[in-house]
C-alpha cells in the first residue's frame, strides 16, 4: 500500500493535527494506540511505507500480554523500544522506522543502532510542517 | 519550716511574750504592794505621825527598852520586806532578760529568715520576669507564624486563581500545533501545551505514562515551564492540606511531584 503509514501513538487523538500536512500530501495513516494494537495491525499488514513509533507507550489497552513484544522490550526503559526492536529484528521490516517521541536522541542514548534503527525525531516542540519535512526527507532518501 | 516558725512566732510566741511582760509587771507590782501591806501591821495614816509613835502604847508604862524593841522589830520587818522585794525584782528582772534574749534570738532568726525569703522572692521575681519574657517572645513568634500563615493562604488563593485562569487559557496541544505552524505562537508556548497535555494525562487521567513524558520534557530545554510548575505546586499544596495522615499512595505521589519539580534541563534521571 503506497504512502500508507502506521503511527503507533497512544495520544494520537489529541495530536492528530501533527499529521495534517502529510495528509495534505496524500499520505494516509493507520493508528495503533498500544503495543498490542501495533502487534495486531502489523500481523495483518506489513506493507506500510513507514512506521512511526512513540516510545512511551502502554503495553496494551487491556490486560492482554504480547509475548513477542514483551520479550523484545526486555530490560529496555520504554515499551516503544520493544516495539521498534520487534519490528526491525523479529518482523524484519524494511520500511523506515521513525522513533517519534518526547525522548531525545533515543538511538544514541539507548544504543539502538545495532537493531537497524536509524531515524528519530523529538516531539518536544515539533511542528507539523517540520514532521512533514523530515518524513519526506527520510522517504525520499530510502 | 521557716514559714511555720514565723507563723508560730507571730501567732503564739509574740502574744505570749507580751502577756508575760504584762503579767510580770503586774506580779511585781502586786508583790511589792503585798510586801508593803503585809509588813505594816497598821494601816497607813493620812497624818504624818511617825509609826513608832502610833505603835507604841500610850500607856505611861512604856519603857525605853520596849520602844527600842518595837523599833527593832519594825526595822527587821522592813529589812525582810525589802530583801524579799529585791529578790522578787531580781527574779523578775532575770526572767525579763531571759525572755528578752529569747525574743532577740527569734528576732535575729526571723531577720535572717526574712532576708533569705527576700532573696528567694527576688529570684522568683527574676524567674517570673524571664518566664514573662519567654511568653512575650513566644507570642511574637506566634504572631509572626500567624502572619506567615495568612500570607501563605493569600498565596494559595492567588495560585488557585492563577491556576484556574491558566486552565481557561490552556491551548489544546492540537490547536497549539496548528497555531505554531502558522507562526502564531512561540515554540515555548507549544512546549507548554505539550507539557499540559502530559500533566493532565498523568494527574487528571491517572495515566502513569504522562509522568514519564513529563520527566522527558522536563529534562530537555527549556525544562518545566511556569504554568506546569504552578500546577505541580498546587497539587503539592492540596496534599499538604491533608496534614500528616497521608496514604502511601499520596506520599508516593507527593514524592513524584517533588522529583519532577526538581528536575533541571539536560539532567537525566
Amino acid at each position: 500500500m503506497k504512502n500508507h503509514i502506521l503511527w503507533i501513538e497512544d495520544d494520537s487523538y489529541v495530536i492528530k493535527g501533527l499529521l495534517s500536512p502529510l495528509e495534505d500530501e496524500g499520505y494516509s495513516f493507520d493508528i495503533a494506540t498500544s503495543a498490542m494494537d501495533a502487534y495486531q495491525k502489523v500481523l495483518q499488514n506489513q506493507d506500510y511505507t513507514m512506521y512511526m513509533v512513540d516510545l512511551i507507550l502502554p503495553l496494551s489497552d487491556g490486560d492482554e500480554k504480547v509475548s513477542p513484544i514483551v520479550e523484545a522490550w526486555d530490560s529496555e526503559p520504554h515499551v516503544g523500544i520493544g516495539v521498534a526492536k520487534w519490528l526491525a529484528c523479529d518482523m524484519g521490516i524494511k520500511s523506515p522506522i521513525l522513533l517519534l517521541s518526547v525522548v531525545e536522541n533515543p538511538i544514541s542514548r539507548y544504543g539502538l543502532k545495532k537493531y537497524g534503527l536509524r531515524f528519530c525525531l523529538s516531539k518536544g516542540g515539533l511542528l507539523p510542517s517540520i514532521l512533514k519535512k523530515e518524513v519526506l526527507h527520510i522517504l525520499n532518501s530510502k | 519550716m521557716k514559714k511555720i516558725l514565723t507563723a508560730v512566732f507571730q501567732k503564739l510566741i509574740s502574744p505570749l511574750l507580751t502577756a508575760i511582760f504584762i503579767f510580770g509587771f503586774f506580779y511585781l507590782f502586786i508583790e511589792l504592794e503585798h510586801v508593803q501591806l503585809s509588813n505594816n501591821p497598821l494601816k497607813s495614816s493620812p497624818t504624818n505621825t511617825p509609826i513608832a509613835t502610833l505603835i507604841a502604847p500610850t500607856t505611861p508604862t512604856l519603857t525605853y527598852d520596849n520602844a527600842l524593841s518595837t523599833y527593832a522589830n519594825i526595822a527587821s520587818s522592813s529589812i525582810d520586806a525589802s530583801e524579799r522585794a529585791l529578790n522578787i525584782m531580781v527574779t523578775v528582772f532575770l526572767a525579763i532578760m531571759g525572755l528578752a534574749a529569747v525574743a532577740s534570738g527569734l528576732a535575729v532568726y526571723l531577720y535572717k529568715t526574712s532576708s533569705d525569703a527576700t532573696k528567694k522572692a527576688q529570684t522568683a521575681e527574676d524567674a517570673a520576669q524571664n518566664a514573662k519574657n519567654s511568653v512575650d517572645r513566644a507570642n511574637l513568634q506566634l504572631n509572626n507564624l500567624s502572619e506567615q500563615y495568612l500570607e501563605l493562604n493569600k498565596s494559595y488563593i492567588f495560585l488557585l486563581q492563577q491556576s484556574n485562569e491558566l486552565r481557561e487559557k490552556t491551548l489544546t496541544f492540537d490547536a497549539a500545533l496548528q497555531a505554531g505552524d502558522r507562526g502564531e505562537i512561540s515554540r515555548e508556548r507549544l512546549i507548554e501545551a505539550q507539557q499540559w497535555q502530559s500533566f493532565n494525562k498523568w494527574v487528571n487521567r491517572n495515566n502513569k505514562l504522562g509522568r514519564k513524558e513529563l520527566i522527558e520534557l522536563a529534562s530537555n530545554e527549556p525544562g518545566l515551564l511556569p504554568p506546569i510548575r504552578i500546577a505541580i505546586e498546587m497539587e503539592l499544596a492540596k496534599i499538604r492540606e491533608k496534614g500528616n495522615n497521608l496514604s502511601q499512595e499520596e506520599k508516593e505521589f507527593m514524592k513524584q511531584l517533588i522529583d519532577l519539580r526538581d528536575i533541571k534541563p539536560n539532567e537525566r534521571i
